[in-house]
C-alpha cells in the first residue's frame, strides 16, 4: 500500500439517470482543479455491472484513493470497498457522498453544481491522508454457554452441536424442558430433544447451577458458574435463554380473583386429570397485547374442552391472534365444534357469586346492552412477567431489559436476538414469549449466527475501533458507563480505560464525551476533524 | 468436493440469509434466481419511518442485497429456473435453464450439489379475483403492493386518476386472507403491520387526511407493535373491525363508494373514499406445483410448501430445507430467522 495518494477517482453511479437531469458530469469536473483525478460514469443498473466498472476504472487510472457518487441513498458501499480490497488498496481510503441529498437541499441548478463540486473536494481532501488500518488477529474460542435448558435452549445447544461447536447447557433448576413440558401435547417432541440432548457428546449440561461471573469478550468470555460445583470456564459467546414466568394477572382482576377463576397453566393440569366442569368461560387480552400465545392456548383448551367433555365454552378477547402457524384451522375448528367468541374493546366486568361467575360484556355493536354469561370456572389468559433474576444476569453481561423487564435486543431489524454487546444473544421468552415454532426458528437461527462466528476459530479485525491514549487518561470511568456496547474495561495495572476492539462499534459516543479527550477514532482522528474545519471555513471552491 | 456444494433457489431475503450463512460455514452455494435481480418482493418496499423507525426492515432487505456481492463463495445465477432433478441427498444433480448473454437464448446449465435450500417466497393475491371490490376496474383501488412501490419511487401517495393528493383514504384488511369463501383460510401475519405502518406515515405527512382501517383483528407483530397501534389511534386513525363487502364506483371517475354491513346489527353503511388500499394476502407461488412436483416435496392444503413435525425448515424430501415464505407467510424478520435456521439445518445434515 502506498503512502501518499498519486491519484483520487470520482466515480459517478447514476442508473437511474437521475443525475444527468439537474447536472453534467463535464461541469463538475472542470471545476475541480488543482485536484489530481481521473473521473468516469457508470450507469450500469445491476450491482454486478456497477463493480466491474469500478474495477475497470480502478485500475486503468491506477487509483489509490476514491470519492464515490451517486444519486440514491442506498448505499453500495460494500461493493466498493471489496473491489479496493481485491485490488491490495486501503478501502478506507474510500469517501461516499449522495448527492441526490445536495440536490434536494439545493433545487436550483447553478447551486446544485456547487455544492455537488464542494462536497467531491470535501471527501477527496478528507481520505487524501487517509492511512491504512491496522488489522488484529483475535482468536476464537470454539465453546459457547447457553444458559437455560427450556426448549430456546435445548434447540440452540442441539443445533450449536450440530455445526460442530461445543456446549455448556447451564440449567437453574433440577429438570430440563421449562415452559413446555406442562404442555400435554407437545410431551413427546420435548422427550425426543431431551434424549437427543444428552446423546450429543458435545453438550455438557450443568443443572441446580448459575452463571456467578463474567469477563472477557465475544470470542473469549471468561464464566464462573456455581452451583453443586463450581467452575471456570472460557466461552466464545453467550447465550441467554432462560424463559420467562406466567402469571395470573391479579391486579387486573381486582377482587375477584378466588377458586372459580383461574389462569391458563392451572387449567392445563385440570384437562389433564379429567377436572372440567359444564360451563366455561375463557376471557384473554387483559394485558400483553404484543403477544399471541394466550390466543394458541386459548384455541387448544377451549377446543380440547368442547371436544372431550362437550361443555358449554365462550371465549372473550380483544382481538384473535391468529398470525401463527395454523392458527386460523384452530380457530375455524373450534367455532365449528360450538365454541362462541365475543370481543370486547373495554374491559368485561366479572362478578363471583356462591358458585358462579359472571361476565358482563359490553358488545362494541351494541353500546347500549349489556351481555352477561353465567359460568363455573373463568380461565384468565396469564401476562408474561420476567424472571426474579433478570436484572442481576443483565448486570453481569453488562446488557440492557426494556421497560416491561425482559432482555432488550439491539437492533430488532437485523437479527432480534442479539444483545448491544457483541458475543451476547438472547433466545426465546427472556426476549419475547413467542409460540413455539417461532421460538424453534429463532433459537436456530441464532445458533448459525454464532457458527458463522466462531467456526473459524479466528476473526481478522478491522481496528476502526476506539483507541484512548493512556496517557491522557485519568480514569474518571465516564466513558466506561457511556458506552453502550460495553466495549470500555479499566485496566487496573496500567491506571487507564481500554477499548476491547472486538465489541467496539466505532459510534465515537466515548471520544465526544472523555472530558480530557483522550479518545480518538482512527478514521476520525482529531487533526482530521480539524482539518476538514478549516478547510470548510475557508471555502473550498473557486 | 461438490456434496458440500448447497443450491438454493429463490433469491430473495430468505435465500439471500440461507446462502450468506452457508458461505461462512465454507459451502459454495448457488442462487437460483428466475428475476433479473436478487432481493425478491422486499427489495421493492418503502422506508416507513415517521419522526423515527417503525422497524418495517425493508432497509434490511437492502442491506443484504448489497451484502451478498460480498462473498466470492456465493454464485448468484440470475434469470434461471430448475428444469429437472435427480439424485440423493449429498449428491443432487439439477438442470438449470438460464437466460444466456444475448437476449432471447437460454443456456443449461448442470449443478452437482450436497443439498438443496427452496426459497421461492410468495405471490401477493391477485386482488381481481376478490371482483366485489374493483381492482383493475376502479384505478383509485389499489394494492399495498402498488402504493408501496409508488412509495419508494416517488416518495408520495398520489390518487391514479388525476396525481392528485387524496384526502380519505380506507385500507381493506384481510384480502386474500382469512377468506374460506376464496379457499384462503390463513392470516397472512404481514398485513396487518404493513397497513398501520403505511397509514402512520401517511397520517405523519399528510395530518390533513382521514384514514380508516377496516379489519377483522389486529395481530401483533413483536416487541412494541401495540404501542405503534396505540399511536396510530393517537393520529386520528380510524379502526372500524368489519370488512367491506363492496366498493361502487364509475370507470373513468373518481367517485367510490364503500359498502359494508355490520355483522351484529345488519345495518348498511355507506361511505365515500378517495383512495382504498386493499392489504392483500400472501399467496403460494403461480408455479408453486410444478417445482414441488419436480423435487418431489409436498405442499400443504393451502399450496404452500409442507414442513416436518415443529422443525419448520425440513420438507417432506431428504436433503430438501424450506426458507422463508414459500413455507407459509412470513415478515421480513421471519424469513431472515428461518433462512439461517435451513442453513442450519443443512450444515448439520453436510457434517454427518
Ligand atoms: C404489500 C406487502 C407489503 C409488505 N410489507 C412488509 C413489511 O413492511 N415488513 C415485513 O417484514 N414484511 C413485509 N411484507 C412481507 C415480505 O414481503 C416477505 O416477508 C418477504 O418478501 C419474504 O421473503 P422470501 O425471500 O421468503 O420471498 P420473496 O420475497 O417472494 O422472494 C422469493 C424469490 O424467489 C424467486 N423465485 C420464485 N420462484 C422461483 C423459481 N421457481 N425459481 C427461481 N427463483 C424463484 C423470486 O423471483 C424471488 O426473488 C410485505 C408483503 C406484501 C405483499
Ligand atoms: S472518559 Fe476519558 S479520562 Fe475518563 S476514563 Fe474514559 S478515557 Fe479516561
Ligand atoms: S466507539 Fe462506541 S462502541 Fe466503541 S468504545 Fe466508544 S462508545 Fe463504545
Ligand atoms: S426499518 Fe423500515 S422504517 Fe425503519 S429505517 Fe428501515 S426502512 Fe425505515
Ligand atoms: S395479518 Fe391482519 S390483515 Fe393480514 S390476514 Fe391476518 S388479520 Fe388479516
Amino acid at each position: 500500500m502506498k503512502d501518499k495518494i498519486s491519484k483520487i477517482g470520482i466515480f459517478i453511479y447514476d442508473p437511474e439517470g437521475n443525475l444527468g437531469k439537474f447536472l453534467s458530469v463535464e461541469a463538475i469536473c472542470s471545476k475541480l482543479s488543482g485536484l489530481h483525478f481521473a473521473s468516469t460514469v457508470s450507469s450500469s443498473v445491476r450491482d454486478e455491472g456497477l463493480r466491474d466498472d469500478f474495477e475497470e476504472f480502478v485500475k486503468k487510472n491506477k487509483l489509490s484513493a476514491a470519492v464515490i457518487a451517486g444519486y440514491s441513498s442506498r448505499s453500495n458501499e460494500k461493493i466498493f470497498k471489496n473491489s479496493f480490497k481485491k485490488a491490495g488498496l486501503n478501502p478506507y481510503a474510500l469517501a461516499f457522498i449522495n448527492l441526490g441529498e445536495a440536490i434536494v437541499i439545493c433545487g436550483k441548478k447553478v447551486k446544485i453544481l456547487d455544492r455537488a463540486v464542494q462536497l467531491i473536494v470535501r471527501a477527496a481532501r478528507w481520505i487524501e491522508n487517509q492511512g491504512p488500518i491496522e488489522t488484529q488477529k483475535i482468536l476464537l474460542n470454539r465453546k459457547v454457554l447457553v444458559l437455560g435448558g427450556g426448549i430456546a435452549g435445548i434447540e440452540t445447544a442441539l443445533t450449536l452441536a450440530g455445526g460442530g461447536l461445543d456446549v455448556v447447557l447451564v440449567e437453574g433448576g433440577q429438570d430440563l424442558g421449562g415452559e413446555i413440558a406442562a404442555i400435554e401435547g407437545l410431551q413427546d417432541f420435548l422427550g425426543d430433544k431431551i434424549r437427543a440432548l444428552k446423546k450429543e457428546e458435545k453438550i455438557k449440561i450443568i443443572s441446580s447451577s448459575r452463571l456467578a461471573n463474567t469477563g472477557g469478550h465475544a470470542g473469549g468470555f471468561i464464566v464462573k458458574i456455581e452451583g453443586k460445583d463450581e467452575s471456570v470456564l472460557e466461552v466464545g459467546a453467550i447465550v441467554v435463554a432462560v424463559g420467562y414466568e406466567s402469571i395470573v394477572p391479579i391486579e387486573e382482576l381486582g377482587e375477584n380473583f378466588n377458586s372459580r377463576v383461574i389462569g391458563q397453566r392451572d387449567f392445563e393440569k385440570r384437562l389433564s386429570s379429567n377436572d372440567v366442569p359444564g360451563r366455561i368461560c375463557f376471557l384473554t387480552d387483559l394485558v400483553d397485547e404484543d403477544l399471541k400465545v394466550q390466543t394458541q392456548a386459548l384455541l387448544r383448551q377451549a377446543l380440547a374442552v368442547k371436544k372431550e367433555f362437550d361443555s358449554d365454552v365462550i371465549c372473550l378477547c380483544k382481538d384473535l391472534k391468529v398470525s401463527f402457524d395454523g392458527g386460523e384451522e384452530l380457530y375455524k375448528r373450534a367455532r365449528e365444534a360450538g365454541v362462541l367468541f365475543f370481543k370486547y374493546v373495554e374491559k368485561p366486568g366479572i362478578k363471583v357469586l356462591n358458585n358462579v361467575v359472571e361476565v358482563s360484556l359490553i358488545n362494541e355493536d351494541y353500546p347500549h346492552e349489556e351481555m352477561v354469561f353465567e359460568a363455573d370456572l373463568l380461565v384468565v389468559g396469564e401476562k408474561a412477567a420476567p424472571r426474579k433474576g433478570f436484572e442481576e444476569l443483565a448486570k453481569l453481561l453488562s446488557v440492557n431489559l426494556d421497560s416491561n423487564g425482559f432482555f432488550q435486543e439491539d437492533n430488532v431489524k437485523i437479527l432480534p436476538t442479539k444483545s448491544s454487546k457483541r458475543g451476547v444473544f438472547f433466545v426465546g421468552g427472556c426476549r419475547l414469549p413467542q409460540n413455539i415454532n417461532e421460538t424453534l426458528t429463532e433459537a436456530r437461527a441464532t445458533a448459525q449466527e454464532i457458527l458463522s462466528f466462531l467456526s473459524k476459530g479466528e476473526i481478522e479485525l478491522d481496528l476502526t475501533s476506539a483507541k484512548i491514549n493512556s496517557d491522557r487518561c485519568v480514569l474518571c470511568l465516564t466513558c466506561v458507563r457511556t458506552c453502550p456496547h460495553g466495549a470500555i474495561v479499566v485496566d487496573q495495572k496500567e491506571e487507564t480505560a481500554k477499548v476491547i476492539p472486538i465489541s467496539c462499534q466505532s459510534c465515537g459516543i466515548c471520544a465526544s464525551e472523555c472530558p480530557v479527550m483522550a479518545i480518538e477514532l482512527p478514521l476520525y482522528t482529531n487533526a482530521k476533524v480539524m482539518g476538514q474545519l478549516v478547510n470548510s471555513m475557508a471555502g473550498e471552491v473557486g | 468436493m461438490s456434496s458440500r456444494n448447497v443450491a438454493v433457489i429463490g433469491g430473495g431475503i430468505a435465500g439471500i440469509s440461507a446462502a450468506i450463512a452457508l458461505a461462512d460455514m465454507g459451502s459454495l452455494v448457488y442462487i437460483i434466481e428466475r428475476d433479473t435481480q436478487t432481493g425478491g418482493h422486499a427489495a421493492g418496499f418503502a422506508c416507513k419511518a415517521t419522526e423515527k423507525c417503525n422497524k418495517c426492515s425493508a432497509c434490511v432487505a437492502d442491506e443484504l442485497i448489497l451484502k451478498v456481492f460480498q462473498y466470492p463463495e456465493i454464485r448468484i445465477l440470475t434469470g434461471s429456473e430448475v428444469m429437472s432433478f435427480s439424485g440423493k441427498p449429498d449428491n443432487f444433480r439439477l438442470q438449470i435453464s438460464r437466460a444466456a448473454k444475448e437476449e432471447s437464448l437460454f443456456e443449461e446449465v448442470e449443478l452437482k450439489v450436497g443439498a438443496m435450500v427452496v426459497a421461492t417466497g410468495f405471490m401477493p393475491f391477485d386482488a381481481e379475483a376478490k371482483k366485489e371490490y374493483g381492482y383493475k376496474k376502479y384505478k383509485n383501488v389499489i394494492t399495498a403492493l402498488d402504493l408501496e412501490r409508488s412509495l419508494r419511487l416517488t416518495g408520495k401517495i398520489a390518487k391514479p386518476t388525476d396525481g392528485s393528493t387524496p384526502k380519505k383514504i380506507a385500507f381493506f384488511q384481510c384480502v386474500g386472507s382469512r377468506d374460506e369463501s376464496i379457499g384462503k383460510g390463513y392470516c397472512s401475519k404481514v398485513c396487518c403491520p404493513y397497513a398501520l405502518r403505511l397509514s402512520k406515515l401517511i397520517k405523519s405527512e399528510t395530518p390533513e387526511s382521514d384514514i380508516t382501517i377496516f379489519y377483522m383483528d389486529v395481530q401483533p407483530a413483536g416487541k412494541g407493535f401495540y404501542e405503534l397501534r396505540k399511536s396510530c389511534e393517537g393520529l386520528g386513525i380510524r379502526f372500524v373491525r368489519n370488512l367491506p363487502s363492496k366498493v361502487y364506483g364509475y370507470v373513468n371517475s373518481d367517485f367510490l363508494q364503500v359498502k359494508s354491513i355490520n355483522a351484529d346489527t345488519g345495518e348498511v353503511i355507506l361511505d365515500e373514499f378517495d383512495l382504498i388500499v386493499l392489504s392483500v394476502g400472501l399467496s403460494p407461488q403461480n408455479d408453486a406445483k410444478f417445482l414441488a412436483d419436480t423435487l418431489g416435496i409436498d405442499q400443504d392444503g393451502h399450496g404452500f410448501y409442507r414442513a416436518k413435525g415443529e422443525l419448520l425448515n425440513c420438507s417432506s424430501n431428504p436433503g430438501i430445507f424450506l426458507a422463508g415464505a414459500c413455507q407459509g407467510p412470513k415478515s421480513i424478520e421471519e424469513s431472515m430467522a428461518h433462512g439461517k435456521a435451513a442453513a442450519a439445518e443443512v450444515g448439520k445434515m453436510l457434517r454427518k
